[in-house]
């Protein structure tokens, strides 16, 4: 790991991306205290963290998979979990954590009998226990089904909205980009980029229109000219439009209209891909 | 006024508060929260029935054997010769045939399994981030292991009591050389007994510690620290290496003997409890150095 950086405000959604073998749960390992850098230091909440660092109190974390006691229940994992804490038990939120693991009648047998998916769901709910002021995720879609996924978004984002802050990392592009307000790229355990998700992947105001016919120079240079749009490049099979600051994508689509361009799809131009490839050299 | 302006800073940074309400580093992982995610292991319920069925099988062998009394070489007394005699003897007897190895084993698997497993599982590295502290941590899990160890100590010699009572009645302890001791007299010595097996094994419970804050394999901890007390029973058999195996904690771990005698002698059990501590400690020392410097990366 070499000159890695950044920083993460309250209320924000980090995405650590970065390809297998970036240093992503490394990174992880050291903001839980696990490991001790070579040289500089993390601070969390201004308190600098070393092994044992009270300040972890405040961070709930879910790193490199779930670490269970295999002959106890989902249910006493947690409560003894949380008891090891020694925080008052008022304070667990266990039955708010355990919704969202969402493992019904299973809580009550032996974690040993659980599939990958429910050890991730309870791992992930025991790093919620107590409602952390910063919540740190380590890959924690994977191994669930598309409607998990959609959910575990959506708790990520719900929960960064109550005034905290996750760190989530991911190599999936699509599921940073959905799910985080800022990004961290690594690669070779450097930092390649930090920013907010619109900042890396380019304006996020850049639409993909297709169209049912291929759009003509003269269509395209006169879409390029409207008064909301900064600029407009054909493209296979439609047009690649920037919008001014002031452009909306259904103000651009009724000009297109009137323009009697044949509109068959405007979408968000997906780029992060792109962006991430470029910005790790195309190794990944 | 300025208490109001005091209580006003401190509502205002609680978002850059160290710790979490309530949280408080010497209040983790309480001894009675490790005990029970311990207790509820297969392994110690195992070996508390294994201890505790010892006395039944050698209840069972006696009678299939017939009593050792008065065997064909009634000049060569041992403890052994005694143990139908009363449910005292046959509580000694219990310890006689455990202490060299039955006994090593839970002490090895209680405090060598502890941390190791925990890495096993991965939940160590949850526990840390807590965080629990790594002393605090380790503190608990020795204080429970150690705990473990000396229950199952007790276990053997009270069941074989009541076993060795229901089965050859109550009465003085009968001394292998002659005489005999008055049940009183006797229970006393016994819990000598049980406390000098618990002190002499404390080496070996700082060998299984140390290993396993070293591994993540539970059986590596466990297996080292049996096999390495193995390998200090067969070199106190090397008589040739003579006074060098006051050295060996395996050479005193009968001293104990001496107490089930008329008068205790008693600097037997000095000299073994002197070096199983000296080696405990250091190996307690090592433990607790390392882990707490260690990256966890299990």
């Amino acid at each position: 790991m070499q000159d890695l950086s950044f920083r993460v405000e309250k209320g924000q959604v980090l995405g650590l991306l970065g390809p297998n073998g970036a240093g992503k749960t490394t990174t992880l390992r050291m903001l839980m205290g696990l490991i001790r850098p070579d040289g500089g230091e993390i601070r969390v909440f201004g308190h600098a963290i070393r092994p044992g660092a009270p300040v972890l109190s405040r961070v709930g974390s879910f790193v490199e998979g779930a670490g269970f006691l295999p002959h106890l229940s989902g249910r006493e994992n947690l409560e003894l979990y949380w008891r090891a804490t020694g925080r008052p038990p008022e304070d667990a939120h266990l039955e708010e954590a355990l919704e969202i693991a969402g493992l019904g009648d299973a809580l009550a047998r032996a974690v040993r009998t659980y599939s990958q998916g429910m050890r991730q769901r309870l791992a992930i709910a025991q790093a919620m226990l107590g409602l952390p002021d910063l919540l740190i995720l380590d890959e924690p879609t994977n191994g669930l089904d598309p409607p998990q996924i959609r959910e575990m978004r959506e708790v990520m984002i719900r929960y960064a909205a109550g005034g905290r802050t996750v760190i989530v990392s991911s190599h999936l592009l699509a599921e940073v980009e959905q799910s985080c307000t800022h990004l961290v790229v690594m690669d070779r355990g450097r930092l390649v980029q930090a920013g907010p998700v619109h900042e890396i992947v380019g304006s996020g105001d850049t639409l993909l229109v297709g169209t049912a016919t291929p759009v003509e120079e003269p269509v395209a240079e006169k879409i390029a000219a409207l008064p909301c749009v900064a600029s407009a490049d054909r493209t296979d099979g439609g047009l690649l439009v920037r919008l001014d600051a002031d452009g909306t994508a259904a103000g651009l689509v009724a000009e297109l209209v009137r323009l009697e361009v044949p509109v068959a799809s405007v979408g968000p131009h997906r780029c992060l891909e792109d962006a991430f490839l470029t910005l790790i050299g195309g190794s990944a | 006024m300025s208490t109001l302006t005091e209580r006003n800073g401190t509502a205002r940074d609680t978002a850059s508060a160290e710790v979490a309400a309530g949280y408080r580093a010497g209040r983790t992982l309480p001894l009675r929260v490790e005990l029970v995610r311990q207790l509820k292991r297969r392994r110690t319920l195992v070996m508390g029935a294994v201890l505790a069925a010892l006395p039944f099988v050698l209840v069972i062998a006696f009678a299939i054997g017939g009593t050792p009394d008065g065997g064909p070489d009634g000049d060569r007394v041992n403890l052994m010769d005694t143990a139908t005699s009363s449910g005292a003897n046959f509580a000694a007897v219990n310890l006689f045939v455990s202490a060299g190895f039955l006994l090593v084993i839970p002490v090895a698997l209680f405090c060598g399994d502890t941390v190791a497993s925990e890495a096993g599982w991965s939940s160590l590295r949850y526990l840390l981030a807590a965080p629990v502290p790594r002393m605090r941590l380790l503190w608990s899990k020795l204080v429970v292991g150690l705990g473990l160890s000396l229950a199952a100590m007790v276990l053997l010699p009270v069941v074989a009591l009541v076993v060795g009572t229901a089965a050859y009645g109550w009465g003085p302890l009968q001394i292998p050389t002659g005489g005999a001791l008055e049940p009183g007299t006797a229970a006393q010595r016994l819990v000598v007994v049980v406390a000098y097996i618990f002190v002499s094994q404390l080496v070996t419970a700082g060998l299984a510690f140390w290993l396993s804050t070293r591994t993540d394999a539970p059986l590596g901890a466990v297996g080292g620290a049996v096999g390495l007390t193995i390998v200090g029973n067969v070199l106190d058999a090397v008589t040739a290496l003579g006074d060098w195996r006051d050295f060996l904690p395996a050479h005193w771990q009968f001293a104990w003997a001496d107490a089930v005698q008329a008068t205790p002698e008693w600097s037997g059990m000095v000299q073994g409890a002197a070096v199983s501590v000296t080696y405990a400690l250091v190996l307690f020392a090592l433990a607790f150095r390392g882990f707490v410097r260690k990256d966890v990366v299990s």
